[in-house]
């Protein structure tokens, strides 16, 4: 049986079944993305670094760029923490039809539109929402606490919006884990902690990093539940940028904006992939 | 690997006992938090108050007939499905094309090809839509059907790529070489033989598709303009002046989709186990 490439197309070949798809990214993405950083340093028709500069001198921007990078660190350290028992135990479970079903239960949200799962967390989080309702009746508050509109809220939302872009890689790499060399270790008398120390966790990486950077990334330039579960006082870089275009119209400075969390993104993108070495996750 | 190294991790030393109890009531409860505020409009669609609600007060359809008859909704859920029918036709075709060239073409920059047809997973969707909107507002794609494909062609394609290429990667090329001998030229292979042998995965790609060019809100917000709104702009500024129930009705279109794919998927995955045993 002959798997996979080795047929090779030609040069030709390639280039003409590439070449639709790489015009319209190119002139519809690439350019306009590039096109940031020049846009960016323009200030009354002039050349000027001044939107840079106002960025990092008026304090609330760099508060809000601290927040950011603190909401989403910390809602990569949990789905790390909640995902990656989740991933081992749907890795270990034998029966394959209700493993298919739980897994499904963990992609299912992924499809569920985030907007919709977003607002489903304000229901929960309203003063009479069932949440507080919850907590009054067990005594453990008096009054309705105000989740709305705050961090916390936030981080909830948003660990529940990537979770699954965690456990997913992390599941992939576990299930594909060659099982003798627990056998091994085991045989050679290691016991249940040195195990995990030396040899899953160590072979797991490769999903961990996939899925720590991707979940961190998304963190940074999420809008829709920064948005909808904190308001203008849980601002974060991507509500800022929405802020600065359609409130207030200064396009130059959103610019401005939007190329240093362009190139943020694209700097993790390149050290993730040094560290972790993602082409090894690749067979998806 | 051998057949006998999968199987559970515990069978083989590493053993839980009672932490496997433990184990056990924390994914009920992961699994609760993953889909309770999944599905949660379903119910809620149904109530008989004025307000969002849960659990739902009364049960009444009244929110159903409102959201199907009035234009506010109808107009945007039909101009959300045409976007995203469109979407999906067009990703489809270019991403199974780059699939093609990348898994069996060899030429210099596949890799960097590869992750540049990918990144815009990566690339916050914010900026994306911002970026484009200057040179939409230049060639007066503001607005336009157009416009939206294209848009949502860019960041439905990824998942295109990834899927198809996975598919092709796994390919029996020998059935292609079979039908080379018998006569066929490259494009009869093409039609006849490759395509309905990637089926599967070009159906999976697809409803990948649907739905996320369903779902976008960012891009749509930006590059939609001010006459026609998709489905989740509406169910957006819904959010932001009043909460009536209506957007839990237009929410279970989302919910509904999300169950059709899963379904869908687990019903391709055993035609083709069975169609793999076919052959033993």
């Amino acid at each position: 049986m002959a798997i996979g490439s080795t047929k090779r197309y030609s040069l030709l070949q390639s280039l003409l079944l590439c070449s639709p798809l790489l015009l319209l990214l190119t002139v519809f993405y690439l350019y306009p993305l590039l096109n940031l950083l020049p846009a960016s340093l323009y200030s009354d028709g002039k050349f000027s670094l001044e939107h840079y500069q106002h960025f990092f001198t008026v304090s609330l921007y760099p508060k809000i760029l601290i927040r950011t990078i603190r909401i989403s660190v910390f809602v990569t350290i949990i789905c790390f923490v909640l995902g990656y028992p989740l991933a081992f135990f749907l890795a270990e479970i034998k029966n394959s039809k209700i493993a298919g079903l739980l897994l499904a239960c963990v992609v299912f949200p992924l499809w569920t539109s985030t907007l919709v799962r977003t607002y489903s967390w304000v229901v929960l989080f309203q003063e009479h929402g069932i949440i507080n309702r919850f907590l009054i009746s067990v005594h453990l508050i008096n009054e309705p606490l105000r989740f709305l509109y705050r961090e916390f809220a936030v981080l909830i939302g948003m660990v529940h919006v990537l979770l699954p872009l965690m456990i997913l890689p992390i599941y992939s790499v576990l299930k594909n884990l060659d099982r003798n060399l627990i056998w091994a270790a085991r045989n050679l008398g290691a016991n249940n902690f040195w195990i995990f120390i030396m040899i899953i966790f160590p072979l797991s990486l490769p999903g961990v990093g996939a899925g720590v950077m991707f979940v961190f990334i998304l963190a940074l330039g999420f809008y829709i539940t920064p948005a909808i579960l904190g308001g203008p006082q849980a601002m974060m870089i991507a509500t800022l940028i929405d802020h600065q275009i359609n409130r207030l119209l200064n396009w130059d400075f959103a610019a401005a904006i939007a190329f240093m969390l362009l190139l943020t993104t694209v700097v993790i993108i390149i050290a993730f992939n040094k560290i972790v070495g993602l082409d090894k996750l690749y067979s998806d | 690997m051998t057949e006998s190294s999968k199987g559970k991790i515990m069978d083989y030393g590493f053993k839980l006992g009672y932490g496997k109890i433990l184990l056990g009531l924390f994914a009920s409860f992961m699994f609760a938090f993953l889909i309770i505020p999944s599905i949660m409009a379903l119910p809620m669609s149904f109530t008989d108050t004025t307000f969002l609600v849960f659990p739902p007060e009364g049960f009444s359809l009244k929110w159903y007939q409102m959201v199907l008859t009035d234009e506010k909704w109808t107009l945007p859920i039909i101009f959300s499905l045409k976007i995203a029918a469109i979407t999906t036709l067009l990703t489809l075709v270019l991403g199974t094309m780059a699939s093609l060239a990348l898994v069996r073409g060899n030429f210099p920059g596949k890799k960097i090809l590869n992750i540049f047809f990918i990144s815009p997973i990566l690339v916050p969707v914010i900026i994306t839509a911002f970026a484009v909107y200057g040179i939409y507002a230049k060639l007066h794609l503001i607005g336009t059907m157009l416009g939206m494909v294209l848009a949502h062609t860019i960041l439905c394609v990824p998942f295109v790529i990834l899927i198809i290429t996975a598919n092709l990667y796994r390919f029996d090329v020998s059935l292609e070489m079979a039908a080379r001998n018998i006569g066929a030229n490259a494009f009869k292979t093409l039609i006849y033989i490759t395509i309905p042998l990637i089926k599967p995965g070009i159906i999976t790609a697809g409803i990948f598709c649907f739905i996320t060019s369903l779902d976008d809100l960012i891009l749509a917000m930006f590059l939609v303009g001010t006459k026609r709104i998709t489905l989740p702009i509406r169910i957006y500024s819904q959010l932001q002046f009043r909460i009536d129930p209506g957007v839990a009705v237009a929410s279970t279109i989302f919910i509904v989709a999300a169950v059709a794919v899963v379904v869908i998927l687990a019903f391709l995955r055993r035609e083709r186990i069975n169609v793999a045993t076919v052959g033993e």
